[in-house]
């Protein structure tokens, strides 16, 4: 199975806006990942993974986690679970990052696509 | 990330007094006996940490009030390194001896994903009573994990957990039903 980079950067996270971190038009199956080193005591992220079930659908969350706090260094990363996509509408997934709380951290982050 | 059973196998309620709120499981809890007690302090808050286990939607906070009302309460929940994730607001107490809830100022529902929390009731009189109990020494609450704070009525944000001087434990709680 071929493994690429659907999407990957650096979000500066504004405390209550969710930010788009990739929008999907391809047929495909995607994982998130994110890199908590940044986070800390006082903070309050969610991530949340959207996806239309038909063409002209509209978005929903399928996929929702939370993390608060500062994070043990066993645990940077942070991986979802695969969502497969098979329409090609602009917004066909959507992944996306809010923090909430606490000062706005720099998030790295990275979507990859499985065949 | 969540996934269908959780969302199943959600409680539908949770108070300070359940078996996942910390020291609940041992000594605290067969030492408590329920009553109405005044607060300790004028706007301080008693922080009472839980575990939720499974994917919690919240619609209500609730409290018990004891024998006399006054002031204000304010119910919320705090993560562990004190960001305030929902709360009332200050709501007038009102009815004695009686389940008194709000709707949280976010939401409703609310969802709080599994972890660790502090679940806090503020009063801003030490006139107002609760149900609760004063069983057990401020240093058992220290080693079972409670917290407390001053000047902290409403629920600020963030919020600044200090040592137990106290020794207060509200019967208090969060619920996913509309009524309480």
């Amino acid at each position: 199975m071929a493994v690429t980079v659907g999407g990957s950067g650096s979000q500066t996270c504004v405390i209550g806006t969710e930010h788009t971190l990739l929008d999907v038009n391809t047929a495909g199956t995607y994982s998130l990942g994110l890199d908590a080193v940044n986070f800390a005591n006082g903070d309050y992220f969610e991530v949340r993974i959207k996806k239309i079930l038909k063409t002209g659908g509209t978005l929903r969350v399928t996929y929702f986690m939370s993390y608060q706090d500062a994070q043990s260094v066993e645990d940077y990363g942070k991986v979802s679970v695969p969502i497969s996509n098979a329409l090609t509408d602009a917004a066909s997934l959507r992944f996306t990052l809010k923090q909430t709380k606490g000062t706005g951290r720099v998030v790295d982050w990275e979507v990859l696509k499985f065949a | 990330m969540s996934d269908f059973p959780s969302r199943y196998a959600r409680l539908a309620t949770f108070s300070t007094f359940d078996f996942d709120a910390s020291g609940f499981d041992g000594s605290l809890k067969e030492q408590a006996i329920l009553t109405s007690h005044a607060w300790p302090v004028a706007n301080k808050a008693i922080l009472t940490p839980i575990t939720v286990r499974t994917l919690f939607l919240i619609r209500k906070f609730w409290w018990a009030n004891g024998s006399a009302v006054a002031g204000n309460v304010d119910v919320g929940v705090y993560t562990m390194g004190g960001a305030r994730l929902l709360s009332t607001g200050a709501i007038a107490q009102a009815g004695t001896s009686v389940i008194q809830s709000a709707t949280p100022t976010a939401g409703p529902p609310w969802q709080l994903m599994p972890g660790s929390y502090y679940l806090a009731l503020s009063a801003s009189s030490a006139s107002a009573t609760f149900i609760s109990t004063t069983s057990p020494a401020p240093r058992e609450m220290q080693t079972s994990g409670f917290a407390e704070a001053v000047t902290a009525n409403p629920l600020p944000d963030p919020i600044t957990p200090a040592t137990m001087v106290s020794n207060i434990i509200p019967l208090c709680g969060m619920s996913d039903a509309p009524v309480i």
